[in-house]
């Protein structure tokens, strides 16, 4: 696979992993779900620190993918003559 | 954007604001509730959501951290695991303190809490600049100061004698590249962990100088380890204020948009420069934080308003000098790095261009 394959892969999976974490802030936000109503306050708790820490760690990946993506796309591969292997 | 309660919050601008606190974490390796929670409630929000909230958002942003450190080999997972212990026992000990002080009156323990902030403040602003001043002399010397800003470690008396003491179990750190009885880290730990149960706040600043001149641990291996150290506790605290429905998820989720991006940068950009770098900045940011509370205590004292709202503006003012400084070091590195000049002092803090564990 092409290093420029990479990066655009890099890109995609980066901008998905932020989108996911964008939709879920502008879902709670919007439908403004009652999680204590919605579930027992234990639950509560679980749900809530669940939720933050998959963002956190879908963020992190985001960012990493990202930078990724930057390094390889951005630079100049003059000799990529890995194609088409 | 109107939240619990009916208070209406400006979320973007609470985004970016967080976004910078999201830089000082990645680059000084403090998850920032010293920072955090004044800038929320000041922004408006209610005390307890504020705090729940933060929390949570903190949790989180320390996981980003954490995995970025870990990527870039500035994580010491044996460490951070016990000094999490003795500060989860300490954070215990140090919140029945204050409730003892609570009984007394809060006016008391208002002044009390607020008190020993300043005074710890003080004490860990004179010990980290003092050192970062010595150091920063010695390199402009060219004399052998070189050699403990290149971030191997600072060999302190403290550190030595410590690091002597014989008691079992006296492990290894491969990470940290030292040894040190366990129960030295722990008992570090607690201490750290009885100031911030006291004081409420996650114990970052005070466990970074403490790993660093007591343990002699790296400067820049302090980072990812107190991060995790922390997390835990965290973790935990946004937990108990989830179940109390503290928690705003649709406000952390997109504060931690900003705040994930500002530690990302930060956490990379340690590895541009040496550890005398991170010291700078965070003795930098520790003085900055001293001003809030002062004014504060002041304003306690005599009962004076525009006290209470001159400590208001320098709290939400402490998070732009350790910002600032952070985004002049790195525009000074990527000039450094594109080989144009920068100045002699700038010189002494970036790590030469081989050494950059990141393109």
């Amino acid at each position: 696979m092409s290093m420029r394959k990479d990066g655009a892969i890099a890109a995609v999976l980066s901008v998905l992993a932020i989108a996911f974490v964008s939709f879920s802030a502008w879902f709670t936000l919007s439908f403004d779900p009652d999680w204590n109503e919605m579930l027992g306050s234990f639950s509560t708790g679980a749900t809530t620190l669940m939720l933050v820490l998959v963002a956190g760690g879908l963020l992190a990946f985001a960012f990493d993918r990202g930078q990724q993506a930057v390094v390889v796309l951005l630079k100049p591969h003059p000799d990529d003559d890995t194609r088409g292997r | 954007m109107e939240i619990a309660g009916g208070v209406t919050v400006n979320l973007y601008l609470l985004t970016v604001m967080v976004g910078g606190v999201g830089l000082i974490s990645g680059f000084v390796g403090v998850s920032g509730g010293y920072l955090i929670t004044p800038l929320l409630i000041i922004m408006g929000m209610p005390a307890g959501i504020a705090v729940g909230t933060g929390l949570a958002l903190m949790t989180a942003n320390s996981l980003i951290g954490i995995l970025r450190h870990r990527q870039l080999g500035n994580l010491d997972l044996k460490m951070s695991l016990i000094t999490a212990g003795g500060t989860m026992v300490g954070a215990e000990l140090g919140v029945r303190l204050l409730e003892r002080l609570q009984a007394h009156g809060e006016a008391v323990a208002d002044i009390a809490v607020l008190g020993a902030l300043l005074l710890t403040l003080i004490v860990v602003s004179i010990v980290v600049t003092r050192e970062v001043i010595q150091t920063g002399r010695c390199i402009a010397n060219g004399s052998e100061g070189d050699s403990a800003a290149d971030d191997s470690e600072i060999r302190t008396a403290a550190c030595d004698f410590l690091q002597s003491l014989k008691i079992y179990p006296h492990m290894r750190f491969t990470k940290s590249k030292l040894r040190i009885s366990g129960w030295i880290i722990f008992v570090l730990g607690i201490g750290v962990g009885v100031l911030s149960g006291f004081l409420g706040i996650g114990g970052c600043f005070m466990r970074t100088p403490a790993l660093i001149y007591l343990v002699g641990q790296p400067s820049v291996m302090t980072i990812g380890t107190n991060l995790l150290g922390s997390f835990f506790g965290l973790g935990f605290g946004a937990f108990r204020h989830a179940m109390l429905g503290n928690v705003e998820v649709g406000i952390a989720l997109t504060m931690l948009l900003g705040m994930g991006l500002g530690t990302f940068i930060g956490a990379q950009g340690t590895s541009y420069f040496k550890g005398l770098a991170v010291r700078f900045v965070l003795a930098g940011s520790i003085i900055a934080a001293c001003f809030g509370p002062a004014f504060k205590i002041a304003y306690f004292i005599t009962d004076v308003a525009v006290l209470d709202r001159i400590a208001r503006i320098l709290t939400v003012g402490q998070i732009f000098m350790p910002v600032t400084m952070i985004v002049i070091l790195l525009v000074l590195a990527a000039r450094h790095r594109s080989g144009s000049d920068v100045p002699t002092w700038a010189e002494s803090l970036l790590a030469s261009v081989g050494s950059a564990s990141a393109d």
